[in-house]
């Protein structure tokens, strides 16, 4: 009798253990799992929007060599680009990030026919529906999606920023990404600029790059006898070269309309467009999104939170410019060092 | 045996009885409860989530479809530009005024300078849209080349801005779409927009309890019923909840523990969420846990209290099962003890009943030697009793007085003899069942009268006052004369032995209710009470009785009353010592 007692009690105890595992094995933590995330950067000034891609990752929880793994690759070569994407999947990369058009470009070229694309996360393009990576900003519909830089489309406004502190500018100068490489945001940026021009009564001269050796060469024919100013499209090539534009520029005090922060801070006059940090913690995010589950198709592609408008004084007082007051209200950064 | 080995058999006694069925019910109740507590705790959640997420989708169908036909709208709008420059203005007004949360709209050029404008009556204090004019909060008048919203537009991307939140405006956002012409996007279009309705749908959650707030991209709080927490600016993004909506854009139903979390106030909240793809915002409809699964505390409650009445009548019927194996022990005790006693009983009875044999033969023994005694003293007493009266009658010779008296005596003393010797015979016959009855069906009254005529002449003598009323005639009654002779003689010669002269002694005799009935009253000595109840028995005599004659034997109404009852007749006696006794014989009429 008491055996029967017993074996009861130890059925029916296993029977409440067994019930509640079944019941709550839904609720079970994951197994933390390690991510291998590739970053191929081409170009120069991204180096603030990398930092701030890992410092969003670490607040988002991924702490580098216990849960992620980074393996960063700056090419400036074109030709540069398809091997590290080959790297990259060969070492099983779970998530490509990138910057640049062209770097975006190679990585879903060599993803996008696999039969579990690896998702590409793209930090800075000018224009990812030109750039052929995306279908539609609101659904990218391919494993690709990221932060737009905006850079082709601010193209216009650099100008009408150097029309605008002098009035008097009649020949700007533009160095570009030659158009036989096919980098389709520096072509449509040199379109953009070129109509702009047009409208504004302003003659472009153009400098084509087809390589980065071809930079430093552009840069020395950009002379203040023949140019009152200079800006730059979303071009990739031209700005892994920025530096010689930059002291080209205040060489021969010439304003420079420059894109991003960092290429006001090396010594461009003035800067439209993103903070790369921030880029670099959206596309974080976005990141966040993908190894949480998310397809990239469905993730809507982001743009900066905001354009800025950067000054750089130094620059001003070194070129002999003295920028309006209401010209300077209007900057969100002032850099005066 | 040891106190150790003791008290591990009481704990092992303890654990069988208590503490095994205790908790193999314990456990088997749990179980029980569990598996309809269980499902029913998921329905209720399920209905919960199946609920909250109806309103949700309601809010945000309400929400979705404004924003979509506000975009609309404005695309229509844009076109109509694109087509018809010259109306851009009306088309601007028009817009204007079928949307009244439009504060501002503006076409807008490729530099992002606004071409025309047109804002809101009341929004402006001129009321009038003039280019160039600026209003806190607004765009007017200002260049939108620094809004990334307006460069997707120039990318051919109608969108709205990131919703922005401000005190005097609340939640509002910039939609910018495309002016499209043949020679693609040069120009946008531009609607500043209040988010009013955005207020209105999340407050307008009625018959239910909670609230309902919308999150941005990065999980700040832009819509809330109570404007004031919307201007707090708080970040949700914490809550895992708004993580599975904004970060993941899945819809969070509820059922996940994760779902769940503690709001600002403290206040446990069951929580389902939906993301909104059109603006990049996420909707979260939040309910007290309390309210929204109220059923669920009262299903826990319920299975508790089944639980806890379970255990409650196990322990009970446990109590009665110990208690009744306690009773059952105590039973099996009796049980051998009345075992026990039967056999001892057994053994006495057979010991009485030898001992009764025992008595009974030395009964026999004794009435057959009263009786052999009495009969053989029978007739040497007839033969004193002859040779007393011969001597008296003289026929031997004259007596004188002196030897008259010593005759008379000795004849007194032979004829009481006789009269013992008679009763005592009648006794042993009585007792020996050889007492015979001969009835005959005749009148009683004969015999009384006789012996009416007999006592009337032995009362005079004594001077007793005798009086008898016999009737003439009364229903016959079967009865042996000479046995019912001693009945009446008995009675009467004790009435007259003790009463005193100048009492009385009355005879008489009735029929009544089929009976016939001779009652024998005297004002004697009486009986008294605590004696009264063994006249009828064997040698007893009265204690007064005693003190007045010496003689007697004790045994005349035992003898009347054995040769009543063999009439089917009674015999009684009512009595009061020193008034007198009345003696009443029944016979059943023949």
């Amino acid at each position: 009798m008491r055996t029967t007692l017993l074996s009861l009690g130890v059925l029916v105890l296993a029977a409440l253990i067994g019930f509640f595992w079944w019941s709550n094995r839904g609720n079970a933590p994951p197994v933390e799992k390690k991510y291998y995330i590739g970053i191929l950067v081409r170009g120069s000034g991204y180096e603030a929007a990398v930092e701030g891609y890992r410092r969003k990752m670490k607040e988002l929880g991924y702490e580098e060599e216990k849960n992620i793994v980074y393996d960063i690759r700056f090419v400036s070569a074109k030709e540069d680009l398809a091997p590290a994407v080959a790297g990259f999947l060969k070492e099983g990369v779970n998530l490509i990030h990138t910057y640049s058009t062209p770097a975006t470009q190679v990585a879903y070229r060599a993803t996008k026919d696999m039969p579990h694309p690896v998702p590409v996360v793209f930090g800075s393009v000018g224009d990812p529906l030109l750039a052929g990576v995306v279908r539609d900003f609101g659904h990218p519909g391919t494993n690709v999606t990221g932060v737009s830089s905006l850079s082709t489309e601010t193209t216009a406004h650099r100008l009408e920023l150097l029309r605008e502190i002098n009035p008097g500018a009649r020949r700007i100068a533009m160095p570009h990404t030659a158009p036989e490489n096919g980098d389709l945001a520096a072509d449509k940026s040199v379109q953009i600029a070129k109509d702009t021009a047009l409208k504004l009564g302003i003659q472009m001269t153009f400098f084509p790059v087809r390589v980065k050796e071809d930079n430093n060469p552009a840069a020395q024919r950009i002379l203040r006898k023949n140019i009152d100013g200079m800006i730059v499209g979303g071009d990739s090539l031209v700005w892994g070269s920025i530096d010689v534009y930059i002291a080209q520029s205040i060489k021969e005090r010439i304003p420079f309309a420059a894109f991003d922060l960092s290429q006001v801070q090396k010594g461009a006059l003035l800067g439209f467009g993103p903070d790369y940090a921030v880029s670099g913690e959206q596309s974080a995010i976005l990141t966040n999104q993908i190894l949480r589950g998310r397809s990239p198709a469905e993730i809507p592609v982001e743009v900066p939170h905001k354009l800025l408008l950067m000054v750089n004084q130094k620059t001003a007082r070194a070129i002999g410019i003295s920028l309006p007051d209401a010209f300077l209200k209007k900057a969100d950064r002032i850099i005066d060092q | 045996m040891s106190f150790r080995s003791l008290n591990r058999r009481a704990i092992r006694q303890i654990v069988i009885r208590w503490i095994l069925p205790f908790s193999v019910t314990a456990l088997g109740l749990i179980a029980v409860n569990l598996l309809w507590l269980l499902p029913a705790l998921r329905n209720i959640r399920t209905s919960a989530s199946v609920l909250a997420l109806e309103v949700s989708r309601r809010v945000e169908t309400t929400i979705d479809t404004d924003l979509a036909t506000t975009l609309r709208d404005t695309q229509r709008a844009a076109d109509e530009i694109a087509a018809e420059p010259d109306r851009a203005s009306l088309v601007l007004n028009r817009l204007i005024r079928e949307y009244p949360n439009m504060v501002h709209v503006a076409r807008v050029s490729r530099n992002g300078e606004e071409l025309q404008e047109a804002d809101q009556p009341g929004s402006m204090d001129t009321g009038v849209s003039m280019p160039g004019m600026f209003m806190p909060g607004t765009s007017h008048g200002h260049s939108h080349a620094a809004h990334p919203h307006f460069y997707i537009a120039l990318q051919g991307i109608a969108n709205y801005e990131e919703v922005t939140v401000s005190p005097d405006r609340g939640p509002h956002t910039m939609l910018a779409v495309p002016i499209r012409r043949n020679d693609g996007v040069e120009e946008v279009f531009i609607a500043d927009l209040n988010l009013s309705n955005l207020v209105r749908a999340v407050s307008d959650v009625s018959g239910v309890a909670g609230h309902i707030y919308i999150v941005d991209r990065s999980g700040v709080q832009i819509a809330h019923p109570d404007i004031a927490q919307v201007l707090r600016q708080e970040n949700f993004m914490v809550r895992s909840i708004v993580q599975k909506v904004m970060v993941d854009g899945k819809i969070a139903d509820g059922l996940s523990p994760e779902d769940a979390y503690v709001n600002e106030q403290g206040e446990s909240v069951f929580a389902v969420g939906i993301p909104m793809p059109i603006a990049g915002l996420g909707l979260i409809f939040e309910q007290p846990r309390t309210s929204a699964l109220g059923g669920e505390r009262q299903m826990i409650i319920f299975a508790v209290v089944a639980v806890f009445l379970g255990l409650l009548v196990s322990v009970i019927i446990l109590g009665a099962n110990v208690r009744l194996t306690h009773l059952n022990a105590s039973m099996r005790e009796l049980l051998t003890d009345l075992e026990n006693a039967g056999k001892m009983l057994v053994r006495r009875d057979l010991e009485l009943t030898r001992a009764n044999a025992r008595l009974e033969e030395l009964d026999q023994i004794k009435t057959e030697f009263v009786s052999i005694a009495a009969h053989q003293l029978r007739t040497p007493l007839t033969g004193i009793r002859w040779s007393y009266q011969t001597l008296l009658d003289g026929d031997t010779g004259p007596v004188n007085p002196g030897q008259r008296r010593l005759l008379e005596s000795g004849l007194g003393a032979t004829l009481r003899m006789v009269d013992l010797v008679n009763d005592l015979l009648s006794v042993a016959r009585i007792e020996e069942g050889k007492f015979g009855i001969y009835l005959r069906k005749q009148s009683i009254v004969p015999l009384l009268a006789r012996l009416a005529g007999r006592y009337q002449a032995l009362a005079e003598e004594k001077g007793v006052v005798f009086s008898s009323a016999l009737p003439q005639v009364l229903p016959d009654v079967a009865f042996d004369e000479e046995k019912m002779e001693i009945v009446f003689d008995n009675i009467l010669d004790n009435a007259l032995k003790y009463t005193e002269p100048g009492h009385t002694i009355a005879l008489k005799a009735s029929d009544e209710k089929g009976t016939v009935r001779v009652e024998v009253r005297d004002t004697g000595v009486g009986i008294s009470q605590g004696q009264l109840h063994r006249v009828f028995t064997k040698f007893f005599r009265a204690d007064n009785a005693v003190r007045l004659h010496t003689s007697g034997t004790g045994l005349g109404l035992y003898v009347v009353k054995n040769i009543v009852e063999k009439h089917a007749g009674t015999v009684t006696v009512e009595s009061a010592e020193g008034t007198g006794s009345v003696f009443r014989v029944t016979l059943p009429m023949a």
